[in-house]
């Protein structure tokens, strides 16, 4: 037992350190969106108390973010990012649970396929795709941002990779039940994996939230344009307002931390809902 | 599955053939389509119903070029000129995509002054000659200069620039290093301020002793070369031969990259951060823009004084300059082009152009008039930039070195950058710039058929 | 990503915070993205940064699927916690296991906006990574042809690695 004990402080503390270094970086872009950037740049050396924590509060970085129209284009990085992720969702599980579940010709070269559809990284496609979608008449819209997100072949693939995991003994189950096919996914398979559809959704989410070339290629009126573009045009030609940047991103990375931890308690729960599986 | 496997191989290769060929496809379609530069009208004429343009800018933050607009609509209430801020770095790729995918997406952008011949090869930018033949009355000559190709006047010069030095008065005080004059006559030599910056930092408490704003770029790094007798980096036909590598560029980035051995300069600091270094008070020489002067004097513990940009001992004088014009999208309808080409007058020759309508201005116009209003300015009015506008006069009449003219600018700005970074992170300059020269023939190879 | 890579971009610089940090334990300050010896181990940290959060949600997801009966048998059976990871944990995870490598792998593979951002491919080209150079020909130089050849190669070279990981995680029964 006592073995046991000091291995478990020592991971606890080791737990304890890592996190540590994972939240100062966070903490010190907090803290340089509630001083200016001279003072930043000023306390970044020697490292002390004030380089996390502001000796002057100021909330001039804040409204310089929405003097430049920040607010507006977080609630369109919000709306893109949230159609994406349901939308997005909504195709993936269906086409993961179909090569997951379903027995058909040609299953495992539609499989191929999806896996080899996220090793071309997208920037290699971006200024032909966007020719097309101008050329269709599509630039300058929500619809030309959400499109390219909502198909992943990441998200198939690991939401597939969950649904091999669910025991085919609860579909079968469902099945006596009476259950077709999408009762089956809906009520049995969904359920049973929300952990990894929270994941899936972080990665299409993601995929919007710090979309940047896309919605530069494609958005031409600054009303459109996604919350990273309107960071990167603090820096001007002649000027670079480092605390708006400061500012902005450190709202933008707030936000999804933010849904995760109020989604937190479904990692947790996880383990009771799922532990009387097999 | 496993009943699938006899055929799961040859699936995967005709899907791995499918995805290259589609990237493949994808990729090459990006190239240019060749130079159709449509030559402009020569007369223009007010248009009598509304006509909005589009202008994609990366010089301005919105918000700064908004009372311009504001002016050019009431001067002219039926054009509407709709601004599209873009981010500096990824100008080019937003012009590559948008002039050649959506042909009318952009009437009339910025044109970084030494990118002009590339973007008139790649068919960029219309014919202007026959719109502005008197222009040379109204705009400086290197502005001028620099927005003609081939004897074809191609862009609207607007803006130009110049360097100069600021000092931070509170460290060389503490020093004993006696502040220098802003007098153009009372240049002092890199040698001299390079001696100063180590006393400032060993006796003065500053940081950083040098430090300049533009510290990897070509723009505020050629004329070190220049003035210690190198060329402006290219020769020969079109300026495509490489010249990086004469006893000029060897002396000037050995002298530049000690400048980080030795500490004087920091190493891992990008473009952007350099300013705010100086603002807080840890630089004691900075090499850089009067655009800066804004911030500098909003610092009011700042006290800070300018000087001459520096040159070599026994060297020629040397400063930075070149700026933006504005290009016309020669795909453009007749009767956009006309609004446009009314809008590009009024932004370089009206009354002394755009920059009177400019809230505060820290960048001299190329209109002759506007830059006679331009050093009126009220931030040049604080003490602590006392005898700048003489100093900046003189710089643009005599010492101003445009960047080198070539198809190939691209090209060499980014390996220059390149050379610059290694040479600031500690590579023997000779061997950077050796290199550098070596990738430059192969990347201009294309250029010379 | 872009946030993450200026916040740490700044924190690694030589007079940055982390220097300030070993400073505070006495060790000398190091170089990072400046050195071309670093630079590779700078990008590994920033990277590992990124993606350690991120890919062990998909990690603790499988884990939750673990049914705690196995762990119980496991310790009737006189295993420690050691022997439970390797004869518990990383069987029962390798579905899960399979997506992150594979996923991770990839996504390392496609990686450049930090060095877009940090060093420009330097110092001496020691951070010039494929994926980056692909960005920089077509994007910066337009040299799309050449961008074509070395995606190509990129493409091969990950499906190469992937088909690895793919037979190295198979299941008994041939489902992956």
């Amino acid at each position: 037992m006592h073995a046991s004990r000091t291995f478990r402080i020592t991971m606890t503390a080791v737990a304890v350190i890592v996190s540590l270094l994972f939240l100062a970086p966070v903490l010190w872009l907090v803290a340089s969106t509630f001083r200016t950037a001279t003072e930043t740049f000023a306390n970044s050396s020697p490292v002390g108390w004030s380089t996390l924590w502001p000796q002057h509060w100021t909330t001039v970085n804040l409204s310089s973010a929405i003097d430049n129209g920040f607010l507006r284009s977080l609630g369109n990085s919000i709306v893109v990012a949230g159609v994406t992720v349901v939308v997005g969702l909504a195709i993936s599980a269906m086409a993961a649970y179909a090569l997951a579940v379903i027995p058909f010709r040609g299953r495992s070269a539609v499989f191929t396929i999806v896996v080899l559809s996220f090793l071309v990284s997208f920037e290699a496609i971006a200024i032909p795709l966007s020719q097309s979608f101008s050329d269709w008449g599509l630039s300058n819209s929500l619809v030309a941002l959400i499109l390219p997100g909502l198909g992943n072949g990441l998200v198939v693939f690991t939401l597939r990779q969950f649904f091999l995991g669910v025991p085919p003994s609860l579909a079968e189950a469902a099945k006596l039940d009476g259950a077709g096919p999408f009762r089956t996914f809906w009520s049995v398979y969904l359920p049973l994996t929300k952990p990894a559809l929270i994941g899936a959704g972080l990665i299409l989410f993601l995929f919007q939230w710090q979309a940047y070339l896309w919605p530069l290629l494609i958005i031409s009126h600054s009303s459109l344009d996604l919350a990273p573009v309107t960071i990167s045009k603090a820096f001007g030609g002649f000027s670079t307002d480092y605390g708006r940047v400061f500012a902005e991103t450190a709202i933008l990375a707030v936000i999804p931390a933010g849904v995760l931890l109020a989604l937190q308690r479904y990692f947790v729960t996880s383990v009771a809902s799922t532990g009387s599986k097999e | 599955m496993s009943h699938h496997n006899g055929v799961r191989r040859p699936l995967a290769v005709v899907a791995l053939l499918t995805v290259a060929a589609t990237a493949l496809a994808a990729c090459s379609s990006g190239s240019d389509d060749g130079g159709s530069n449509a030559a402009a009208p020569a007369t223009l004429t007010e248009p009598t119903s509304p006509v909005t343009i589009t202008y994609a800018g990366a010089a301005y933050a919105a918000d700064q070029i908004q009372p311009v607009l504001d002016a050019f609509h009431a001067k002219h209430p039926n054009i509407t000129v709709k601004y599209e801020a873009e981010p500096f770095d990824d100008f080019n790729s937003v012009l590559a995509a948008r002039l050649t995918s959506d042909k009318k997406s952009i009437d009339v952008y910025d044109v970084d002054m030494p990118r002009t011949e590339a973007y008139a090869s790649r068919g960029y930018l219309a014919d202007l000659t026959k719109t502005f033949p008197e222009l040379k009355d109204d705009v400086d000559p290197a502005s001028l200069k620099a927005a003609t190709v081939d004897e074809k006047l191609v862009a609207m010069p607007y803006q130009t620039s110049t360097n100069i030095l600021y000092y931070n008065k509170t460290l060389l005080d503490k020093a004993g290093i006696e502040t220098p004059s802003a007098d153009a006559s009372a240049r002092l030599t890199w040698e001299q301020v390079t001696a100063d910056a180590k006393k400032a930092q060993s006796a003065g408490g500053a940081q950083y002793g040098l430090v300049f704003d533009q510290i990897d770029r070509y723009y505020q790094l050629e004329p070190l070369a220049i003035s210690a007798g190198g060329s402006a980096g290219g020769n020969g036909d079109g300026n495509l031969t490489p010249a990086v590598t004469d006893a000029g560029w060897t002396k000037a980035f050995t002298w530049y990259g000690q400048l980080f051995a030795d500490g004087v300069s920091p190493r891992g600091v990008k473009v952007a951060d350099t300013p705010n270094l100086f603002a807080a008070g840890k630089v004691a020489y900075f090499v850089g823009g009067p655009w800066w002067g804004a911030q500098f004097t909003a610092e009011k513990k700042l006290d800070f004084g300018v000087a001459a940009f520096p040159e070599f001992e026994g060297g020629t004088a040397s400063t930075p300059t070149g700026g933006w014009s504005l290009g016309l999208n020669p795909n453009d309808s007749k009767e956009k082009a006309n609004a446009a080409l009314i809008f590009m007058k009024f932004m370089g020759i009206d009354d002394g152009g755009y920059s009177q309508y400019l809230t505060s201005l820290t960048v001299p116009p190329s209109n002759n008039e506007g830059s006679a209003k331009f050093y009126e300015s009220a931030t040049f009015k604080d003490p602590r930039f006392a005898g700048v506008v003489p100093l900046m006069k003189y710089e643009l009449e005599n010492t101003a070195t445009l960047r080198l003219q070539t198809v190939g600018y691209v090209e060499f700005e980014d390996t220059m950058t390149k050379a610059f970074d290694d040479i600031i992170n500690g590579t023997d300059a000779s061997q950077a710039l050796k290199s550098a020269s070596s990738d430059l023939v192969s990347a201009w190879a294309k250029y010379k058929k | 990503m872009a946030g993450s890579t200026i916040v740490w971009g700044l924190a690694l610089r030589p007079d940055g915070p982390v220097n300030g940090v070993l400073d505070l334990f006495g060790l000398p300050a190091q170089p990072w993205f400046t050195s071309p010896h670093q630079v590779v181990l700078s990008m590994i940290i920033l990277a590992s940064w990124i993606g350690i959060g991120y890919w062990m949600m998909f990690l603790i997801a499988g884990l939750n699927d673990v049914p705690p009966v196995y762990y119980e048998a496991a310790r009737l059976d006189g295993a420690g916690p050691i022997r439970q990871f390797f004869s518990v944990t990383i069987p029962m995870l390798r579905r899960p296991l399979l997506f992150v490598l594979v996923a991770d792998t990839v996504s390392n593979f496609v990686l450049f906006a930090p060095v877009q951002i940090l060093t420009d491919g330097g110092p001496n080209g020691k951070s010039d990574f494929l994926m980056f150079d692909i960005f920089h020909q077509s994007y910066e130089l337009s040299n799309p042809y050449q961008a074509s050849v070395e995606l190509l190669f990129l493409l091969v070279l990950m499906i190469a690695i992937v088909a690895v990981q793919f037979r190295l995680l198979r299941t008994d029964d041939g489902e992956e």
